[in-house]
């Protein structure tokens, strides 16, 4: 075995352009899918954070029958808003914070012009810690809002835009109570926010939790918390402890039932990167078989004289196909090398995506796992043992007195 | 001593001259405003910020504070176009799908600057505590009604009712922030029934935006009706 290795080298170093080209084909192969991969993830989590840092939040609790009517804000279905219910939230394992939201509908009017709005009243002594980045979208001039504000407001920067209303000036707010009473309060703009999502700079306005409360008469009570969680990855046992702990008149969603938009983006990108992979797969592939055959095609006399000499027809195989490895080897672990260095390279600099006059900058960082870089190895690897079965399997079938002939 | 039966007679006079109990101008309103069963063709126009306007014609059947249909006559794209309210209930009937849908109850009477309150639920001696003010309105008297329960339409409203008939003329509608809301004129007073008079017209003003209002004029309206319940049905949508 040691012998046919040592022979298997020499040969790969015999023709090295050619052996070269081979393991640069590989090497860039996984070099790209690494990149590729790399720039996906940093982009799903990208887009993961702003949802789940800015906005949603990872896990979301509201009133059972809640979020099948989200779109109406029903002011009916409502939780408690005190310290005792947000207690039990932060009870359950993996959960880091957890504050409560009063949705609602209603319909903001400057004195000339009056449109829908979706209020959104955030526990501002708590959101921080459940929405880290929820201060991140407002617009550089404005400032977010702080736990001592009450009646201002944080409007989307097209719902002010329609308006002609900017930081500092005011609107009237109107909505109803659950019971059918009217209100209306003047607000104060403190900021815009800009957002990646065009309902988000239409309809929201964001509020004060007791300016909301006020608004629609529910003192003491939220229609949802949001709920913060140390690892992601533990989502979903997170979610059943949840339940588990809240009973039966309580419903609990992650931010992939909530956000059913953002899972689609993602499965169709993850659909898209697999089938460009395997294009590549199959194209690096090709290159190897082409290699592999040439050099059975060139070496026919060097096959005669082996096989003359009493080498056995199984060597043969074997050597051909430890080519092969050999190539698929090296190009594959300098591939994934290069391909590890350069996602950390970019990563380390960022790619700034500068959403137009957000103060903060979001960030593309890409990130592979050393799985998926040892994944891309071992299929590189056997791709190549693939792509050498066949002309190693011709070559040990050749005929000695004939393959000695030509 | 022969003076004081004399005094005696010319008490009620007196009171007379001191104008009704606010709640007499309340239970007046109800009776006016909010007849129990009646069945009504209006003309609802609402007047966008914009300057757009848009003129619907309706037929619509009301039975007790909760129950009522709706069947839009014009414009043509309305046409056929029906609705039910039950308690906080409300559905659309569609008729090019035959269908009908459950729809958010938005307080908005027909989308306008009508509260629901305002046409269908009208009971304001049970909702409001009225006090009897002096009135800044020539022949008028003019009480101020405070909510008695969270659940009213309004916290607060100022309504201007006529010396001589207690017919509404005006009426101011405030949040419970303080905030005036919209404000109402009734005019026409026209006899719809035998022994029943009521304003035929009355505009609605947004007052958060002073460019939106809406005109509710009735064209006929007839106490004398039947409303049976099964019209109040899902069911009978579309029929």
């Amino acid at each position: 075995m040691k012998r046919l290795l040592s022979m298997a080298l020499r040969n790969v170093g015999r023709n090295r352009r050619r052996s070269l080209l081979t393991g640069l084909t590989v090497f860039f192969g996984v070099m790209v899918i690494v990149n590729a991969r790399g720039l996906m993830w940093g982009l799903q989590s990208m887009l993961i954070e702003d949802t789940v840092e800015a906005r949603v939040g990872a896990l979301q609790v509201h009133r059972r029958g809640y979020v099948d009517s989200a779109d109406a804000a029903p002011l009916e279905l409502s939780l408690p808003a005190d310290e005792p219910f947000r207690q039990r939230l932060l009870a359950i394992p993996n959960v880091a914070g957890a504050s409560g939201r009063l949705v609602i509908n209603g319909q903001a009017s400057n004195g000339r012009a009056q449109t829908l709005f979706v209020g959104r009243g955030v526990d501002l002594a708590h959101e921080l810690e459940t929405c880290p980045r929820s201060a991140v979208t407002v617009k550089a001039g404005g400032s977010m809002l702080q736990p001592a504000d009450a009646d201002a407001a944080l409007l989307g920067s097209a719902l002010a835009g329609a308006f002609g209303v900017g930081v500092g000036g005011s609107v009237a707010l109107q909505a109803t109570s659950p019971g059918g009473r009217v209100n209306s309060l003047d607000v104060q703009v403190k900021g815009l926010t800009e957002s990646a999502f065009p309902f988000e700079n239409q309809r929201v306005a964001v509020l004060p939790l007791s300016t909301a409360q006020g608004l629609v008469g529910m003192a003491g009570r939220v229609t949802e918390y949001a709920v913060r969680v140390h690892e992601l990855s533990r989502l979903e046992e997170t979610a059943d402890a949840l339940r588990a702990a809240l009973g039966p008149d309580v419903e609990v969603h992650t931010w992939r039932d909530l956000q059913a938009f953002l899972r689609d983006v993602i499965y169709r990108q993850n659909t898209l990167l697999g089938g460009v992979s395997l294009l590549l797969f199959v194209v690096v592939l090709t290159g190897i078989i082409n290699t592999m055959s040439m050099s059975v095609f060139e070496r026919t006399r060097e096959i005669g004289m082996l096989l003359a000499l009493g080498v056995r027809r199984r060597a043969i195989l074997q050597l051909f196909l430890l080519e092969g490895v050999l190539i698929g080897l090296a190009g594959g672990l300098m591939g994934a090398l290069a391909g590890r260095l350069l996602v950390g390279g970019v990563a380390a600099l960022g790619i700034s995506f500068n959403i137009s006059g957000i103060a903060a900058v979001t960030v593309l960082r890409p990130q592979v796992t050393p799985l998926f870089v040892a994944a891309a190895v071992a299929v590189a690897v056997s791709g190549s043992v693939l792509a050498s079965l066949w002309p190693a399997w011709r070559a040990s079938r050749l005929d000695p007195v004939q393959a000695l002939r030509s | 001593m022969r003076l004081l039966p004399a005094l005696l007679l010319l008490l009620p006079l007196a009171a007379a001259a001191a104008g009704p109990t606010a709640e007499a101008i309340l239970k007046a309103y109800d009776a006016v405003m909010g007849p129990p069963v009646f069945e009504a063709e209006n003309e609802l126009t609402s007047v966008r910020e914009d300057g757009s306007s848009r003129t619907y014609v309706m037929r619509f059947l009301k039975r007790d504070a909760d129950k009522f249909r709706v069947w839009f006559r014009e414009p043509a794209s309305v046409k056929g176009q029906e609705i039910l309210r039950l308690g906080d209930n409300m559905w659309v009937y569609l008729p090019n799908l035959k269908r009908a849908t459950r729809v958010a109850n938005r307080e908005s009477f027909q989308g306008g600057d009508f509260n629901n309150a305002d046409v269908l639920r009208v009971n304001y001696a049970g909702d409001y505590e009225g006090t009897l003010v002096p009135s800044d309105v020539p022949d008028t008297f003019c009480a101020k009604l405070k909510a008695t329960h969270p659940e009213t339409a309004y916290d607060a409203i100022t309504l201007y009712v006529r010396r001589k008939d207690l017919q509404p003329v005006a009426a101011r509608y405030y949040a419970s922030s303080g905030k005036l809301l919209r404000s109402a004129e009734f005019s026409e007073v026209k006899t719809f029934a035998k022994g029943y008079d009521r304003p035929a017209k009355v505009v609605m003003r947004n007052e958060l935006v002073p460019a939106r209002s809406s005109t509710l004029v009735l064209r006929s309206l007839s106490l004398d009706v039947e409303a049976p319940p099964q019209r109040f049905m899902q069911t009978d949508l579309g029929r």
